[in-house]
């Protein structure tokens, strides 16, 4: 999965534009929005972690950083 | 000819009061009745009584299976007591169960405490009993009445979970082959997760770590779930649960005939069943007229399977239970039918 393609699938997940999903754009977690990342860190990505890591993300930024090299 | 343990008959009881996803709209406007089955894949949940009790509902899901597998309490030598919600904190709620059915004094009675992965543990401890030789027949009843902890304003609980009781005999039987009806098993416990699924005053240690750090509105007496958390940490635990059971059996995913999962809810089940790549036709949901039963969830599953004619005789189940604690376990289990005399 690439960059792109992951922004997309989150911008769905949030019920965003992903236009407004750019690095600096805040996350706002609800529970729908947790799940659903879950659902694809693992699903796609293959990455399991504890759901504390996801809350500390604040940014599209600190997602894709933790996300890291799971990215093509 | 060796003996084995086998699960021979199931049966189940569900209270009689029905909490439909419109009596919850009406509570939270916000909601539709479709969104929450969406959701959840619930449509209704049963509802225990005021005054009503697992043990109650244990009796009666053990009185229908006695009846049914025409077996008189007489025979039974150990009854095995799954349920986080006891009559009391003592005596044992199997002790007062024991009476109730008239099993005989001489019988081997205890609770243990699980949630989610109690109905495999349970087969675990009866299959032991049995091959071991201290014990013939073994009566599993897996009974929760979750709602008694549930706060009237905690929605994320209130769609989930149901009341219910089941109940199971394992018994020995002559076995032809050397295939074991019941096992391979494999165990997991992380209690480093202990406080995402917790009604911290519920024991001894009163409110325990919540004091102080209860998030406002939040009552120590009532069910705390992190379901965000809870549904992070099967994704953890569960796909390596059903391929390190699947090694330990010598069998491949398509080997198996059917897979019944603790029905947690069905967002959580669909995402498991397409990270494992089992086929739908082979994935058990039962939890649409029942919410999610806890310790009740897979042998009430495996009951509407049976009467449904997807379980059939002779085929090969993953159980995979997995939850509160965290705990959880898995076993194949093969249904008694042609080549498994019962």
């Amino acid at each position: 999965m690439t960059k792109q393609e992951f922004v997309e699938e989150l911008a769905t997940i949030l019920n965003e534009d992903a236009a407004k999903l750019t690095p600096g754009a805040e996350l706002g977690w609800d529970s729908t929005g947790l799940l659903g990342v879950i659902s694809l860190l693992d699903g796609e990505l293959e990455m399991q972690l504890d759901v504390d890591r996801l809350r500390e993300c604040k940014t599209v930024q600190d997602l894709l950083t933790m996300v890291g090299d799971k990215l093509e | 000819m060796k003996r084995f343990a086998s699960v021979t008959s199931v049966a189940y009881h569900l209270p009689e009061t029905i909490l439909t996803n419109e009596d919850l709209v009406r509570e939270y406007p916000d909601w539709t009745v479709e969104k929450i089955f969406d959701k959840t894949g619930i449509r209704q949940r049963h509802v225990a009584a005021e005054g009503e009790t697992a043990l109650d509902l244990g009796e009666k899901a053990a009185r229908k299976l006695l009846e049914r597998s025409a077996c008189p309490p007489d025979q039974i030598d150990a009854l095995l007591l799954c349920t986080q919600t006891p009559d009391y904190a003592l005596p044992p709620t199997a002790c007062i169960l024991q009476a109730r059915l008239g099993l005989p004094t001489t019988v081997a009675a205890f609770d243990f405490n699980l949630g989610c992965s109690g109905f495999v543990y349970g087969l675990s401890i009866a299959k032991g009993l049995i091959e071991t030789g201290q014990a013939k027949k073994c009566l599993l009843v897996t009974a929760e009445t979750y709602s008694k902890w549930l706060d009237a304003n905690d929605w994320s609980v209130r769609t989930i979970f149901g009341d219910g009781a089941a109940a199971a005999l394992v018994e020995r039987i002559d076995c032809p082959d050397e295939r074991e009806p019941i096992g391979p098993f494999v165990f997991g416990t992380d209690g480093s997760g202990f406080k995402r699924l917790i009604v911290h005053s519920s024991g001894a240690r009163g409110i325990g770590e919540a004091k102080g750090s209860l998030p406002e509105g939040r009552r120590p007496d009532r069910l705390f779930m992190d379901g965000a958390e809870i549904f992070a940490f099967t994704t953890r635990s569960v796909p390596q649960a059903v391929n390190a059971l699947l090694a330990k059996a010598g069998m491949t995913l398509e080997q198996v005939d059917l897979f019944v999962f603790h029905q947690a809810n069905a967002y959580m089940l669909e995402h498991l069943r397409k990270r494992l790549k089992i086929p739908q036709e082979k994935f058990v949901l039962a939890m649409a007229e029942c919410g999610n039963t806890v310790s009740a969830s897979i042998p009430i599953a495996l009951k509407d399977s049976l009467d449904a004619g997807v379980l059939k005789p002779g085929m090969r189940i993953a159980l995979v239970g997995f939850g509160v604690g965290y705990s959880w376990a898995a076993a194949i289990l093969t249904w008694p039918g042609p080549g498994v005399p019962s």
